[in-house]
């Protein structure tokens, strides 16, 4: 749980995630009959899903190139009595088929796990494919539960808990090959129970998906030299663990969120909400893209520029710091 | 019982649900009157002779699924409910008007377990059909109806669905559109026509029955004809023309004005 074990910055431990959703994709549909998997557009031969498609025709569908088509067979393949996962590419979902996954999917009540991925900048590709404001709108639809895994192994333990526990579910993936903060494969996650992964008193981070990353190398660095940054790895976004939050504002009044999207409606704005909820003077830094469709950029580029990479997080830390201690106690 | 036994009982039926139905709009006030009274006798041959549903069960197959894209006319079913005593009919009135009421405007399952989808945006129903029908389609082990109005089809992902459909050959798949002409207040045609129908459901590799929609007979042997093409490796579409608001002399007269209007006693 401490910073020892979680030591990025020592030994980059990499995993393909693309790799491990297909894999486990295959792996649910293969051991589950009842399992349908609905994709979109096709599957390149070297994804373990393509061989599926040849074995398990009736379990592996594709929508076409069509996310309203995309997520209405889900509804109907759930109506039918099956557990249904969708994969598709984050950011035309929300956006195209909104009305699908509000009305087929939620207000129906059929559990269908909508899995995305390339979300926030991620993609890179320019503005037309960006996924700014998923969270902000998914979080207005009852009764849908919304992750954005740090890592893989975080993703493959949600994706068990919908198969024990099939409901309508969002689970919001940035690009491939990021590295695994939970290398321990038994690590528990509770749905709605953040992951509370590195104390701290001075300035806490909550942050989602791929920002646990970063928040993680930015607080071990930032420790070295004498601050003591918490990170929080607020992985289910809905339900949100509100608990967690109320008790980190009880310890500091210093809080910075990083997100990969919009810092309209996500994790920011909801850590706010609880502010003013609780009639409490707070600083808050949110980081994530600000409201304009961002630039150009691969994402390296594009998380260095948006401050959202480990030197960013650094940046803005140091920042609040000065801010609050003043310039002599600069860090 | 031959057909035509069977079919002069599903007229008798038709006018029975029709009579009742504008008898409780009367009681509540508007209703999409217009759609409901089109697509009238679709829906009750479906209910009285070809779907196996919870209000005429045969326990020893599983239940068929019903999807009314066209939501806005599920109160048309409410009247087919109460008759077969799935809802009281005392109380479809009260249950229509009251705060959390059972019966709202638009179908919902979440107070009404006999129904299989809850809808009203148009355009939802007939890929939700077809994922259903896909599921099933591999025992073959019951039918997916979709009763879509032919307004809806200017939406563009009922042709999303019925692309897959045709892809998958779904046999199972049967919708039915009710081309009453009309849209909410203006002909289809004269807004985004629809034009030829049964050429582009050809096209897209549908078995296709082009009926009238308000003749029973017709309603019943095209449902027949699809159940006896089980087969044939082809969803199926019955384009059911039909008048909007037929039964109804008022709303016959001015189908622009019926999609959504108040009912008089003194016009039943």
């Amino acid at each position: 749980m401490v910073s020892e074990v979680y030591d990025l910055t020592r030994e980059k431990v990499y995993a393909d995630k693309d790799a491990f959703i297909s894999t486990n994709l295959s792996k649910f549909v293969n051991e589950h009959e009842d399992v349908i998997l609905v994709i979109l557009d096709g599957v390149k031969k070297t994804n373990p899903i393509y061989e599926c498609i040849q074995t398990k025709p009736d379990q592996v569908w594709d929508s076409g190139i069509a996310e309203q088509n995309l997520i209405g067979l889900a509804a109907g393949a759930a109506l039918a009595g099956k557990r249904v996962l969708t994969q598709s590419y984050g950011p035309f979902l929300t956006l195209r088929a909104l009305e699908q996954m509000y009305l087929d999917i939620a207000y129906n009540n059929l559990p269908v796990c909508m899995i995305v991925t390339s979300t926030g900048v991620s993609a890179g590709e320019g503005a037309t494919h960006h996924t700014l404001m998923d969270i902000a709108i998914t979080r207005c639809i009852p009764g849908m539960t919304i992750i954005a895994p740090s890592d893989s192994y975080q993703m493959v333990s949600v994706m068990k808990e919908y198969m024990s526990n099939p409901r309508p579910m969002y689970i919001r993936c940035s690009k491939a090959n990021e590295p695994l903060i939970y290398r321990d494969r038994e690590e528990k996650f509770e749905i709605g129970k953040a992951k509370k992964i590195k104390e701290g008193r001075d300035i806490v981070i909550i942050a989602t998906g791929v920002g646990v990353k970063y928040a993680l190398e930015a607080a071990q660095i930032l420790e070295k030299e004498g601050v003591n940054i918490g990170v929080i790895d607020m992985f289910t976004l809905k339900p949100l663990d509100i608990g967690c939050i109320k008790n980190v504002l009880k310890n500091t009044n210093n809080i910075i969120t990083v997100e990969d999207h919009g810092c309209i409606g996500g994790l920011g704005t909801m850590v706010e909400e609880i502010i003013a909820e609780e009639k409490l003077i707070c600083d808050i830094r949110k980081i994530g893209i600000p409201d304009e469709f961002a630039i150009n950029g691969n994402e390296k580029q594009l998380y260095e520029y948006y401050k959202l990479d480990t030197l960013g997080i650094i940046e803005t830390c140091k920042k609040m710091w000065r801010d609050r201690n003043g310039e002599n106690k600069a860090i | 019982m031959c057909d035509n036994e069977r079919i002069k009982l599903l007229e008798k039926k038709s006018q029975d649900i029709r009579k009742q139905y504008l008898e409780y709009v009367s009681n509540i006030g508007r209703s999409h009157v217009g759609g409901c009274l089109s697509m009238c006798e679709i829906v009750v041959a479906l209910h009285y002779e070809f779907m196996n549903w919870v209000g005429r069960l045969d326990k020893s197959r599983p239940m068929d699924k019903f999807i009314l894209s066209k939501g806005h006319c599920s109160e048309l079913l409410y009247s087919i409910y109460s008759d077969v005593n799935l809802l009281d009919r005392e109380k479809i009135v009260q249950e229509r008007i009251s705060l959390n009421g059972k019966l709202s405007g638009h179908a919902d399952r979440r107070y009404l377990p006999m129904v299989d989808f809850s809808t009203g945006a148009l355009g939802h129903g007939l890929s939700v059909a077809a994922g259903c029908a896909k599921a099933a389609h591999k025992d073959k082990k019951y039918n997916v109806y979709c009763v879509l109005g032919d307004g809806e089809l200017q939406e563009g992902s009922n042709w999303e669905g019925f692309m897959f459909a045709a892809h998958h050959k779904l046999e199972n798949l049967i919708a039915i559109v009710d081309r009453n002409g009309y849209s909410s207040c203006c002909k289809t045609e004269d807004i985004v026509a629809l034009q030829d129908l049964k050429s582009k459901f050809d096209a897209f590799g549908f078995d296709v029955y082009e009926i009238n929609g308000n003749s029973m007979r017709e309603v019943y042997n095209a449902l027949k004809l699809c159940l006896e093409n089980w087969d044939n490796c082809k969803p199926k579409v019955i384009i059911s023309n039909t008048i909007k608001g037929y039964g109804l002399n008022e709303a016959m007269k001015h189908p622009e004005d019926w999609h959504h209007n108040t009912i008089t006693k003194e016009m039943i």
